[in-house]
């Protein structure tokens, strides 16, 4: 890697294998003596940038929207970089919008509802692969599909499904006859709110998918078997063995689905871009209105820091548990082709 | 029971597991699978036969003028991610790899703090970072930029950069690195001749997320390119289509493009990315 190029030179080029080991140079002893304080020297050399990135890239950003959400902060803030200090003002007349109250309930049927059936079609999907039937490895395969296309690409497609005239929803429900005229599906607030957790669900199952199974292949077969001699079925199984035994993976595989999903941006914006008329708002897209809409950045960064404040929340209890499952558990991991 | 009769039982189990298997497979892939499906077939058809009466659901005829007019218009969308994945991937291993080997080689309180904020960046809603860094890039002249956009998009992909390749690393003997130092390399070439070396799945599996977060990136895009400059895929096919919302047909041809690159690259490096995943959310 590049990063390493110039520190090659340093230090004669050693072969690994100790065969030239009794050629040491004459003088290694005193460079011996500082070589600790080399190495802790190169050491933090190699974390400077890194720390230095995520101060300039996270902590100041983060240091700027609290400063901001207690200014008046618009174009001419914007140009000369400060703007005139209000205390509260953006927060309480955030918090007095109704548009932040539907935005923040919208937000939390979003999360709830998104989660929920993420994880519940996940885990179902999870153990019918788990099966090791004929083709399940050809299936696994197009699990992802839909979890690495980018969110506008799959913003752009339900935008088309829930299209009100000839979109795949209207079809299909008309065929079926359970509607007899088409849905306005983006042109009223719930139904908005509902095809964005559908989108929303589609690209959230396969992380679920995966996550969850391979925390099945790490559930321990004898005790599996040992359930299954003591004649316990295949439903008491799973109650009893499979989900125990996956309960940190459980756990964080909704900790990170909660916080992931609170926080997407481009799905909503794409499909609805909050509206009709403000009723489909996430925090997330309510933010982006306030900043770049009516250009007030006081009021946005307002809205943002309270979504902050949720996410993190949910994210220090993640640390909290994944943490635990790794003291409990120091098992080796396992990157790239291995299984 | 008679044996013949156990073994027809048993014979007419394992008939009802595998119609079973067929029907659940139905049910749980045709929802995943079948709105690409649905797209791909629409976009080869024209505007007419479109609003005539929905999307026919089986391609009867191929019309390929869509696809002239969606390609000619984010074919530059596509050159400008590529440039961006690209650097943000080298970028990130540039800034990311060495900490990785510094956290994994020099444990303590320190270190363990510094995943902790690692760990910490990840929770924070991208619209929060993008509405603050297009104030600051406001003042840094960096708006609208290929190197804004590069530094943001790098931003996202460093601490997971740090935080796999460094549990991977912490795994890797010790051993190996006393052997290099008592060979006489220094800690610069024990990085560049042990570390790296054999950290190259975890680098290659962060490597194809780095480069997957920046080419699907859309937050950013939209708030520090949006007005002007480099315009990559995301923000090219947002604009299409709104610039297009009356010809569904070249739409669903732009949607099937730009699903085509990330799908190709799953295909391609699909152990990788299932393993980045669990590593990446269970291996913190």
């Amino acid at each position: 890697m590049a990063a390493t190029a110039t520190g090659v030179k340093e230090g004669k080029r050693a072969s690994l294998t100790g065969a030239r080991r009794a050629s040491t140079p004459v003088g290694h002893s005193s460079f011996r003596l500082n070589r600790r304080t080399t190495e802790r020297l190169v050491l933090i050399g190699f974390l400077v940038p890194a720390l230095t990135y995520v101060v300039l890239f996270f902590v100041y950003p983060l240091y700027q929207d609290i400063t901001i959400s207690f200014q008046d902060y618009g174009f001419s803030a914007l140009a000369s970089g400060h703007g005139t200090y209000v205390g509260f003002a953006n927060y309480t007349a955030m918090l007095n919008n109704s548009t932040t109250i539907r935005a923040l309930v919208n937000t939390l049927i979003f999360t709830v509802a998104s989660v929920m059936f993420q994880f519940a079609i996940g885990f179902a999907l999870a153990v019918y692969l788990n099966r090791q039937f004929a083709g399940s490895g050809f299936l696994r395969r197009f699990i992802l599909v839909p979890w690495v296309m980018p969110l506008v690409v799959t913003g752009t497609i339900f935008s088309l499904i829930f299209a009100t005239s000839n979109g795949l929803a209207n079809e299909i429900l008309e065929s079926l006859g359970l509607i007899h005229s088409p849905i306005g599906w983006l042109t009223n607030g719930y139904l908005a709110l509902t095809a964005i957790i559908i989108a929303n669900i589609w690209a959230g199952v396969p992380f679920n998918a995966v996550l969850l199974y391979s925390g099945l292949q790490d559930v321990p077969a004898e005790q599996l078997e040992a359930a299954a001699v003591d004649g316990a079925n295949g439903w008491q199984r799973f109650r009893r063995v499979t989900v125990p035994s996956m309960r940190p993976v459980i756990l964080i595989v909704l900790m990170l689905g909660v916080v992931y999903t609170a926080k997407v941006f481009d799905l909503p914006w794409v499909l609805t871009g909050g509206g009709p008329a403000n009723e489909s708002q996430l925090m997330s897209t309510w933010a982006y209105t306030n900043a770049f809409t009516a250009f007030n950045f006081g009021t946005g960064t307002a809205v943002a820091n309270i979504l902050l404040l949720f996410t993190f929340l949910v994210g220090v209890v993640y640390i909290y548990i994944s943490r635990g499952e790794r003291a409990r558990a120091a098992r080796p991991m396992r990157v790239g082709g291995q299984r | 029971m008679t044996m013949a009769g156990a073994r027809q039982a048993k014979k007419s189990r394992r008939i009802l597991n595998s119609v079973m298997s067929v029907v659940l497979g139905l049910i749980f892939f045709v929802p995943l699978l079948f709105p690409l499906y649905w797209i791909v077939v629409a976009s080869f058809q024209n505007l007419s036969t479109i609003y005539a009466n929905a999307p026919a659901l089986f391609p009867t005829h191929i019309y390929t003028k869509n696809y002239s007019l969606a390609f000619s218009s984010i074919i530059g969308n596509i050159g400008v991610s590529l440039v961006i994945a690209v650097s943000v991937v080298l970028l990130s291993w540039l800034v990311g790899v060495p900490a990785a080997h510094a956290l994994a080689r020099r444990g303590g309180r320190l270190a363990a703090l510094i995943v902790l904020v690692m760990l910490v960046t990840q929770m924070i809603p991208g619209i929060s970072i993008s509405i603050a860094l297009y104030t600051i890039f406001h003042r840094w002249g960096l708006l609208g930029t290929y190197i804004g956009l590069i530094l943001a998009d790098a931003a996202a992909a460093i601490p997971f950069v740090i935080i796999v390749v460094r549990a991977f690393m912490v795994t890797l003997s010790g051993e190996l690195f006393d052997a290099a130092s008592v060979d006489g390399a220094g800690p610069v070439r024990s990085f560049t001749a042990v570390g790296v070396p054999l950290a190259v799945p975890a680098i290659i599996t962060v490597g194809l997320f780095a480069l997957l977060g920046a080419w699907n990136d859309f937050v950013n895009a939209f708030t520090l390119n949006a007005g002007s400059g480099p315009q990559p895929l995301t923000l090219g096919l947002y604009k299409f289509v709104t610039e297009y919302t009356s010809n569904d047909g070249a739409i669903f041809a732009a949607a099937t493009l730009a699903a085509i690159p990330t799908t190709a690259l799953l295909f391609a490096a699909q152990r990788w990315i299932r393993g980045g995943l669990r590593a990446g959310a269970l291996k913190g």
